[in-house]
């Protein structure tokens, strides 16, 4: 900054100010600025809503016509679900056809393994892999229209060598089947029946189960919506204040 | 890699060969963010790597997000 005097321009004296934080620019502006978006105003809900939708993208990119959900953003969403303190509770959404099993397993891990209470609900359809994802939650839904598909695990023509083809599948789909009957009502020898029976798929065999079919084999715990489904997150959610409470 | 899904598998990996997208890779405070161009100021937003796990549950950071940036808000590292 400058002032002039009679000799001419003369830098202005500094005078001592107490020292003020830099202007701080409101975050939304920062938001438009860096984004170019106006974040939508932020309601504090404790409980966090995790959509799977698609194909769920494992070690390979998909080609553009699949709508997919990446594990390499859900997992450290995951992570963050149970380190941020503000979100006591996660709701699972899901509507997937399947994809893959490594990045799959591996999200149904975590959701099973969070220590925060989850619950699953599946719109549409949770099929082949989403079946793990269904039941990874401490309490799982379905809504009355959706359906699950459960088949076995195809060749996708990765892999060279018959035996160890199928040694290799059967491998696979045992760590699949396994997930599933730990984590439900279900009993093995239910699931592989319902997995290999002929008739009911056009190009396939396996099952298709819609809504209530779903609960009476034992894989889903209540055929219910979105509202019951938060009734019982927030019960559950209750329920964990006061256990870690009272000990 | 083994995929299970309802969906036939020649449906799924359909155009897969021809498909070579040419990702960005743009700086951010505590990270990157790989990003689609879309055209010379929009992106769409591909993975998010980020040393904060908060940004994972930013919805702006969302895979398939497309982002508007100003040229002199961009710095890349390709």
């Amino acid at each position: 900054m400058f002032f002039f005097n009679r000799r001419g321009r003369v830098p202005m004296r500094r005078t001592k100010q107490p020292e003020t934080p830099p202007p701080q620019r409101a975050p939304v502006l920062e938001n438009i600025q860096q984004l170019g978006q106006v974040q939508a105003p932020q309601l504090e809900s404790n409980i966090y809503a995790l959509p799977i939708i698609g194909q769920i993208e494992g070690h390979l990119t998909l080609p553009p016509q699949n709508k997919t959900t990446k594990y390499e953003h859900v997992i450290p969403q995951l992570v963050a679900v149970e380190q941020n303190p503000k979100i006591e509770g996660l709701l699972v959404i899901l509507n997937t056809v399947g994809g893959d099993v490594e990045a799959g397993l591996a999200i149904a891990e975590m959701i099973d393994t969070l220590s925060k209470p989850t619950v699953t609900l599946v719109l549409g359809g949770g099929h082949s892999i989403g079946v793990t994802l269904a039941v990874a939650g401490d309490y799982s839904f379905i809504s009355e229209t959706a359906t699950m598909t459960i088949h076995p695990i195809r060749l996708a023509g990765l892999v060279i060598g018959v035996p160890q083809t199928y040694e290799y599948l059967d491998k696979m789909q045992d760590r699949v089947i396994q997930f599933i009957t730990r984590h439900s009502r279900i009993s093995e020898a239910k699931f592989r029946e319902l997995m290999f029976s002929t008739g009911q798929l056009a190009r396939d065999i396996g099952t298709v189960l819609v809504g209530k079919d779903a609960v009476e084999v034992g894989l889903i715990n209540e055929a219910a919506g979105v509202g019951r489904a938060i009734t019982v997150l927030n019960e559950l959610i209750e329920k964990r204040r006061n256990g870690v409470k009272s000990s | 890699m083994i995929h299970y899904a309802a969906l036939p598998l020649e449906l799924i990996f359909e155009g897969c060969e021809s498909y070579d997208p040419d990702y960005l890779r743009l700086r951010f405070a505590r990270g990157w963010i790989i990003v689609e161009p879309l055209s010379p100021h929009s992106f769409r937003v591909v993975q998010l790597m980020s040393s904060d796990l908060q940004d994972y549950l930013n919805p702006q950071f969302q895979p398939g997000r497309i982002i508007d940036l100003l040229p002199g808000e961009i710095r890349t590292n390709r």
